[in-house]
Formats: structure tokens, C-alpha cells, sequence
């Protein structure tokens, strides 16, 4: 359960922004998980949840922007969408690929009063 | 406390412990590391409307700074570091212990033992003739940058030297955490299944070679190495293998050849 650490991360990086800008309270954290990013959202959504209970970002709003996992096919040059990193090439069923998206997981921005 | 570094107000979360030695918690922990103190009072803002602040920065980015700055350290002092990462009871430890007698007649052998209890690894590393220090990870599920960093401080690789990382027995927390190291060395045992790669396909997309332990179990168990590779190679086209039985020897020397070279 690696979530639980990365959301842990997220608070304290969320947080100590809010305080650099002198803030006391964090309303909302904007957060870009790539689908082959190997993140499990709703893992992550509750330890966030968990880990924010006592924290200036409680109640905070997460807003989640999933970025879709492209590859482009090294034997084709074929550019697809997959979900998971062993889906084959649609064109030609080549294995070899070069993965150009999906794999972000990065804190967008956040709201603080 | 912090689950991220494991530092807290009172102690941190996991611990360093060298074989016959107490345990220590990391000393010169040089990381500032702000922790809210939870009662997130105004100052004296009052308008409460919310203004949007940018960050744009990877959820991992403290832990990758670190692992950089183990990189350093490993390529100033020429030191080559191996991440071993494989689900628990696939063989990790017996395969360090046939190595570590071949590897320590050309260089000095240092291991990181990574556990969420017990000394149990690092005695047995001991045991076999290199230097060994145990991180107990307490409740986490994965070794991380900071972990190493303190353990570096405290175990002292001289130069050119190897060291191996033997990572908490899981094949799916670790993958996301980069510890600085030169390469990573999956092991996969013949008594887990052909499917392995697919099941947990980021542990094999993010490792340089795949070990194959256990092959003196072949003849016993339903495993076709042909279709486990297939499968490997569907999410890392670029991944090595080696065939081993670490209890047998044989396939070892081909793995040292991979480790020297």
C-alpha cells in the first residue's frame, strides 16, 4: 500500500506551499495521475483523506486529471492507446514500444485561503 | 509520524541495525522536512476566498532529489549498486549468499538488507562474508531514497566496491521508488507462475534483468519459461535474463558476468 506514502508526500509538499504563500487553510488539491502511472487512485483518495483529518488541507476538495497511457509502436511507428504496459500493438502486435504518456502523477495546483 | 522519510517528532519509523550491533535510528538526518502542526490556524487572511497556486511537481520529486544524490555518491566513489526487488520467499537472500564469496575475490561486497522486522537477513549476509546493515521499515511496504542515504552513512562503502540493495519482499510498492541505484534486478522464482509479469507488470517494466531462480524445481512444477519470458517482454521489451538455481549453483557464474560487466 505505497499510496499511503505518497499521500503523505502529497500533504507535506501541498502544505508547506500553502504556508509559502501565507496561508492557513488548503480548499483544494489538483492532482494529475497518469493511467500507467501505477497509482491506484482510490487507495490514494482514501489516505489522503485519512492523512489530511487533522491538517490545515481537511476537507480540501481533490480534483484528479487522468492523463490517457499512449505508446508509439518501435516496429510500426503505429501511435495507440493503452491501459495497462503490455497491451500489443493494435497495427502490427509488436511488443516493442516507447511510452509518450500516461505515466505523469504530479501535483497540478492547489487552493488556499 | 512521516511515512514518506519515516522521521517524526519523537522517533523515526523505521530502523538501522548492523549484525551484532544495537539498533540505531539515522543519525545526521540533514533533510528539513516541515510537518504541519495540524491546526492549520489563519493568519489573519479573513476574506476567505481561495487563490489557485501552482505547483506542477512530481509527486516523488524529494524522493528522486535523494536518489540523485545517492547517484552521486555511488559514481564519485565507483561504487555499482544493484536493487534486488521480488516478491517474498523467491530466493533474494540465498542468492546473495552464493554470490557474495565469487564477487568478495574481486571486490568488496556491501549489502543493504531491507525488512519490515527482524535482523534475520543480514545476520545470514553476515554470515556469508559481507558487510551487511538491516533497515527494518517497521509498517512500510518499500525501501526509499532516504533510507538508503542514512544506511550509506552508516555502512561506509569504500570505493569501487558493490552493493546490493536486497528491497522489502514485494513486487508492487517498490517499483515507484528510485533509490539511486545502477541497475535493477528483478527475481522470480519457477514456483510462482508464467503470469507473474502481467499480474504485476510494473515491477518488470521498471528492472533491468530478470533472475530465474529455482530451476532445479523445473521438472516438478507447471512453469514454461518460454511463455514467462513472452510475457516479460511484452512489458519490457529491453529486460535480461538469467536462469538459476541459487541452492544448485548452476546459472550463477553467468549471473556474476551480467553483474561485472
Amino acid at each position: 500500500m505505497h499510496e499511503f506514502s505518497l499521500a503523505s508526500e502529497i500533504v507535506d509538499m501541498v502544505e508547506q506551499a500553502a504556508k509559502n504563500a501565507g496561508k492557513g487553510k488548503v480548499t483544494c488539491i489538483e492532482l494529475e495521475i497518469g493511467e500507467l502511472a501505477g497509482v491506484e487512485e482510490s487507495a490514494l483518495l482514501i489516505a489522503l483523506e485519512s492523512l489530511t483529518l487533522h491538517s490545515m488541507s481537511k476537507g480540501a476538495q481533490i480534483i484528479t486529471k487522468n492523463t490517457k497511457g499512449k505508446a508509439i509502436c518501435s516496429n510500426c511507428n503505429f501511435e495507440y492507446e493503452l491501459q495497462d504496459l503490455f497491451t500489443l500493438c493494435p497495427k502490427c502486435s509488436g511488443f516493442r514500444k516507447q511510452i509518450i504518456s500516461g505515466k505523469e502523477f504530479n501535483i497540478l495546483s492547489i487552493e488556499a485561503e | 509520524m512521516c511515512d514518506t522519510c519515516g522521521c517524526s517528532d519523537n522517533e523515526k519509523g523505521y530502523t538501522l541495525e548492523k549484525p551484532g550491533q544495537k539498533p540505531t535510528n539515522s543519525g545526521n538526518d540533514v533533510h528539513d522536512h516541515d510537518h504541519s502542526n495540524g491546526h492549520g490556524h489563519g493568519h489573519g487572511h479573513g476574506h476567505g476566498t481561495s487563490e489557485p497556486i501552482l505547483l506542477s511537481t512530481p509527486v516523488l520529486s524529494k524522493n528522486n532529489l535523494i536518489a540523485e544524490r545517492n547517484r552521486g555518491i555511488f559514481e564519485a566513489k565507483n561504487i555499482k549498486t544493484f536493487n534486488l526487488v521480488s516478491s517474498p520467499g523467491s530466493g533474494k537472500t540465498t542468492l546473495l549468499e552464493k554470490l557474495i564469496p565469487i564477487l568478495k575475490k574481486l571486490k568488496e561486497v556491501y549489502v543493504i538488507e531491507g525488512d519490515q522486522q527482524t535482523t534475520n537477513d543480514a545476520n545470514r549476509i553476515d554470515q556469508a562474508g559481507a558487510m551487511a546493515i538491516q533497515v527494518n521499515t517497521g509498517k512500510g511496504c518499500h525501501l526509499d531514497a532516504m533510507m538508503i542515504h542514512d544506511a550509506l552513512l552508516q555502512l561506509k562503502p569504500t570505493e569501487n566496491s558493490l552493493l546490493f540493495i536486497e528491497n522489502v519482499g514485494n513486487l508492487v510498492c517498490p517499483s515507484l521508488f528510485d533509490l539511486g541505484e545502477n541497475s535493477r534486478i528483478l527475481i522470480s522464482s519457477v514456483t510462482e507462475g508464467a503470469d507473474k509479469p502481467l499480474k504485476y507488470p510494473y515491477m518488470f517494466e521498471s528492472s533491468q534483468l530478470c533472475v530465474i531462480n529455482k530451476t532445479d524445481l523445473l521438472p516438478y512444477v507447471d512453469f514454461r519459461i518460454d511463455q514467462f519470458k513472452t510475457n516479460a517482454l511484452r512489458v519490457n521489451h529491453h529486460l535480461d535474463f538469467v536462469e538459476v538455481s541459487a541452492t544448485g549453483g548452476q546459472g550463477i557464474e553467468e549471473l556474476v558476468k551480467w553483474i561485472l560487466a
